[in-house]
């Protein structure tokens, strides 16, 4: 048994680390598809740019190095963060120390990246970052609460199917869907870093190795928002499964619904902060308060 | 209550396939009535300069060399619009589908057509050779007149017209 | 003259009721002081008038009735001539189609006038650039330099007659300025966009003074594409200057060379034959079509939805293409000649023309139908950047800006031009003022244009497709007006003896722009870029008339500086 959770931790942790430029391409090409066009030409496109990426000058505009600095930490957040993931995964563990440790990490990861762009002299950095904060804000809280009452539903399930447990998981789908998709920064929430007229957040600081590093850690970053997502929702069923099984599922269902999240973005245009934000709470404060009441009942 | 009409687009973009064209490997699009560049005719040319008096950006321009006058089309300050083939009263411009026309050598842009001037007896250059004779052809005026240049024409009619009026020989 | 006589006058040069009217008015109050009134062209009346009287007749009589609007003014360097400046302000009746212009003429050695930008608020750029490129002085109010930049020489008027092109290339060459500009206040910050930012398709400088969210404040400093166009073509000959106009702008250049030709066969008095005529709009309509098609991309893609836009643009495409078959040209169609056109249209073209028009028609409104579903869009669009309809007549917009503000204002139904007498279409009129009413407009407006061309097409008669030849007689003046896609272009050409002696080309962005900070007030910073971008700015347009050379070679020599110099803050 122990073989095999090292197998599925191996599996894991090779899969995170170099999947997530693969699932872009792909996205790319489906967003390609929608828009009658031919998008890039191979599957490993996205890994092709940051390769090519990393052979370019790599020039530090005044002002910015603490953001260059930050990078470092960012980067090794993430392959911590990825190590991490891939741990839960491939053990199958539910208990509130690795779920929290694991929400902890992808918090910081992406508070790191806010400080980021918060650091930068460029002022247009700066106006994407309030409406970043304030989406941040609202959306961690309800990641956090939906994967914790998704897991929870899960474990219900686990414990005895019916009628009433299906609909709590349901209901905890819903808010865990909604938080995934907003936590990646994709059409309509790509307001922190999109109106490329007026506020490009920090992407225009970094070149070179630096924005290779940059693109790589934030594609990761959505891959493992998935894998969360996914862990929580059919954690009845991978506990079911041996480990390698379990961990194979996991991970193609993540890239799945990475890949329909791509296919839905294209298809909506960007929202406002305000609108946003009502939209958010709308959504969180209705699930949440469905799920308590249901689950107390 | 959530209105989905947005995803209609997806049944759009599978009805249309993709619609890029993979210029240059496949074939470019223009239509039958595209302008590109001009080409002049040397044979019928005669160096009339209609065209480089209609051309809005002077891409066609006159320059005398020596005994030679050359009609020099710059490519580079063409805007293709057409206007000196419609104007030719020799039809010796006619407009060409090409477009494809970088180059990173600017001396390819220029074309020229040379044109043979007439001398006059007084020795001016003053007119293509073949302008002198088409308009002898067209219009029946005395040749003699006509290799004159137009000083010394002015001169010749005069003295003419004087000895045919008044008898006055010069 | 007497009262009766003159008002008998009247009667014989007026062309209807309200120009009968509004011409006995002026008379009233002008009394003696009201000289020559003239018919000229086809649809203007002249009347020469004291610049001291100015401002009364500007109020008492034309910017009180509400169907005269102000369109254009025109600064002419008349010294040759008669030995004055002269003045032309282009006042039109709307429901008859008249223009009342006002002739003002200036002395030379002392061109000042009265100002009357507390009566007519439109004429405030008027009279600056007026200021800026011929040296006429407005008693009363503040002159800034608006069309030139900041380092121009002080006495150098480029567009008078003794200022040659030669003569500015010797006297000015751009320096870079350093700049400091000091934050207002704590909480308001200035957020530069432009003037050449890589997201902007034309170069324009929009200082935007936000306050979070809220933008509370803009300023536009515009005129960086300013090339000289009026002074260049006034060494050139008649038939050259339609390819010049053309290239004003790089969307809606057949407007400016319709409206160049309309303009001198005013003044000359061509009788342009009925085939032209409608072969011009078919080419208008066509290309209003294809720059709606491609404003609806853009204002998509400000909005985020990037598949709307491709979409969009794909229909656009087959737009192009007949064009390219009906004037062999996909944009700058090049068919314009003074007297008619240069390109016939045969059947096998009119076939294809409308069976692709028929393909566009289904596609296009499945697709708006698609775009106006993605919620993010019709939330994004109402309610913001609202123009109220006062403002809008205040400052006599025109186009989409207007008729989005309940203001029914068309070139094509009040003063009618080409073929449109020959064709029945709607003019679709919003009054909300905000951003999806000016949408509104230019969707409807493209279903309106395919229904034009297809009548048309239908009705096109034989003939020739222009005039054999037109005669030149010199120091003749005309005003052509065409609806271009963005609102009225107004040309007005005085003949000269191988060229125009002058000419003012009004594009109507120019006529729009004031209006945009007032709907930039009180707008989330989110919506500022799809705010500018409804009035559908075409800068290039906006920014014709004077010195070239500022372009040439200077993009080695100009350093980022010298756009410091436009107030970019470093």
């Amino acid at each position: 048994m122990g073989f095999n959770v090292a197998a599925s931790l191996a599996l894991a942790i090779v899969y995170v680390l170099t999947i997530p430029p693969i699932l872009d391409s792909i996205e790319r090409k489906i967003r390609a598809k929608l828009q009658t066009r031919y998008g890039p030409p191979t599957i490993i496109q996205t890994w092709l740019d940051i390769l090519k990426l990393m052979s370019k000058e790599l020039r530090v505009p005044q002002g910015s190095e603490l953001s260059y600095a930050l990078l470092l930490t960012l980067f090794i957040l993430g392959v911590a963060s990825s190590a991490v993931l891939s741990f839960i995964i491939a053990s199958k563990a539910a208990d509130a120390l690795s779920i929290a440790l694991a929400l902890v990490f992808l918090a910081s990861l992406h508070t790191v990246s806010i400080i980021s762009s918060a650091i930068t002299a460029n002022p247009f950095a700066l106006v994407g970052l309030f409406r970043s904060i304030v989406l941040s804000i609202i959306n961690e809280v309800g990641y956090f609460i939906s994967i914790v009452i998704a897991l929870t539903s899960s474990a219900l399930i686990a414990l005895n199917l019916n009628a009433k447990t299906f609909l709590l998981l349901s209901i905890a789908a819903l808010a865990v869907l909604i938080s995934t998709y907003v936590a990646c920064g994709r059409l309509p929430y790509d307001i922190h870093e999109a109106e490329p007229e007026l506020a490009s957040g920090t992407l225009i600081e970094f070149s070179g190795p630096a924005l290779a590093l940059y693109i790589y850690t934030h594609l990761v970053e959505r891959y493992l928002l998935m894998l969360l997502a996914i862990h929580s929702l059919f954690y009845s069923i991978a506990i079911q499964l041996p480990y390698l099984l379990s961990t194979l599922l996991t991970l193609v269902l993540a890239s799945l619904l990475y890949l329909v999240y791509g296919a839905i973005a294209p298809l909506l245009g960007r929202t406002r902060i305000d609108l946003g934000v009502k939209f958010l709470t709308a959504s969180y404060v209705t699930t949440l308060t469905m799920w308590v009441i249901l689950w107390s009942v | 209550m959530i209105r989905v009409k947005f995803v209609k687009i997806v049944g759009t973009s599978l009805k249309k396939g993709t619609v890029t064209i993979k210029y240059p490997y496949e074939k470019p699009l223009i239509t039958s009535e595209f302008r590109g560049k001009i080409e002049v005719d040397p044979a019928k040319c005669t160096g009339c300069g209609a065209c480089t008096r209609i051309c809005p950006p002077k891409a066609l321009y006159l320059v005398k060399e020596g005994d030679n006058l050359v009609i020099r089309y710059f490519i580079g300050r063409c805007i293709f619009c057409a206007m000196c083939a419609d104007i030719c009263p020799q039809k010796a411009i006619s407009v060409s589908h090409e477009f494809e026309l970088a180059t990173d050598d600017i001396a390819s842009l220029y074309e020229d057509i040379e044109h043979d001037l007439v001398k006059c007896a007084c020795g001016k250059a003053f007119a293509p050779k073949k302008l002198v004779n088409e308009v002898i052809e067209k219009t029946k005026l005395p040749p003699h007149l006509l290799t004159l240049c137009p000083e010394c024409r002015r001169v010749e009619t005069v003295k003419r017209l004087s000895f045919r009026l008044l008898g006055v020989k010069w | 003259m007497e009262r009766l006589e003159l008002s008998k006058v009247l009667e014989s040069i007026a062309r209807g009721k309200r120009s009968r009217d509004i011409l006995l008015k002026m008379s009233k109050v002008l009394g003696r002081k009201m000289r020559n009134v003239k018919k000229v062209g086809s649809t203007s009346i002249f009347v020469e008038i004291d610049r001291d009287t100015l401002p009364k007749v500007a109020l008492l009589v034309l910017y009180n009735e509400p169907d005269v609007y102000f369109r254009t003014m025109v600064a002419s360097d008349e010294r040759r001539v008669e030995g004055v400046y002269k003045l032309y302000y282009v006042f039109g009746i709307d429901s008859e189609g008249t223009n009342i212009v006002l002739e003002v003429a200036l002395p030379q050695d002392e061109p000042v006038a009265p100002t009357i930008v507390d009566i007519v608020k439109a004429i405030d750029w008027y009279e600056m650039e007026a200021h800026d490129l011929m040296g006429i002085v407005f008693r009363d109010r503040d002159l800034p330099r608006f069309v030139l930049p900041d380092d121009w020489p002080q006495d150098l008027y480029p567009l008078r007659k003794d200022v040659s092109i030669d003569s500015i290339r010797k006297n000015y060459s751009p320096k870079a300025i350093e700049h400091a500009r000091a934050i207002e206040a704590e909480q308001i910050v200035k957020i530069p966009i432009g003037p050449y930012h890589p997201a902007l398709h034309e170069p324009e400088y929009f200082e935007l003074y936000v306050r979070g969210e809220k933008v509370i404040d803009s300023r536009y400093v515009g005129f960086l594409v300013h090339r000289g166009i009026e002074k260049l073509a006034e060494n050139m000959k008649y038939n050259q200057v339609p390819f010049l106009a053309e290239r004003i702008c790089g969307i809606c250049g057949f407007v400016h060379s319709t409206s160049y030709c309309q303009a001198v066969e005013d003044a000359l008095s061509i009788d342009v034959p009925e085939r032209a005529h409608f072969i011009r709009s078919i080419v208008l309509e066509i290309e209003r079509i294809h720059s709606h098609l491609l404003w609806i991309g853009v204002a998509l893609h400000l909005l985020g939805y990037d598949t709307g836009f491709m979409h969009i643009w794909r229909v656009r495409e087959k737009i192009m293409i007949i064009a390219e078959l009906l004037t062999g040209s996909r944009k700058t169609y090049g068919i314009n000649i003074v007297g008619g056109v240069r390109k016939d249209i045969n059947k096998d073209k009119i076939e294809k023309v409308v069976k692709t028009l028929n393909e566009v028609e289904q596609e296009y409104q499945h697709l708006i139908e698609t775009a106006m579903g993605v919620p993010q869009v019709k939330k994004r669009l109402s309610g913001t950047g609202i123009l109220p309809r006062a403002e809008a007549r205040a400052l006599s917009v025109v186009g989409p800006v207007a008729r989005g503000s309940g203001l029914a204002r068309d070139v094509r139904k009040d003063y009618p031009y080409a073929a449109y007498h020959f064709v029945s279409f709607k003019v679709p009129v919003y009054s909300e003022g905000d951003n999806l009413a000016r949408t509104l407009v230019r969707v409807e407006e493209v279903m309106e244009s395919i229904n034009i061309v297809k009548q048309l097409l239908d009705t096109l008669p034989q003939g020739p497709i222009s005039v054999d030849r037109w005669d030149v007689e010199p120091f003749k003046r005309g005003i052509g007006a065409v609806e271009a896609p963005r609102g009225e272009v107004i040309h007005m050409v005085i003949t000269g003896r191988y060229g125009p002696y002058r000419w003012r080309a009004r594009a109507p962005t120019y006529q729009n722009l004031p209006a945009v900070p007032i709907m930039l007030r009180g707008v989330d910073l989110a919506d500022a870029a799809i705010t500018i971008a409804s009035i559908d700015p075409c800068f290039s347009c906006t920014d014709r008339a004077i010195v070239l050379d500022l372009a040439k070679g200077s993009i080695r020599t100009i350093p980022i500086s010298y756009i410091t110099q436009k107030g970019l803050p470093r």
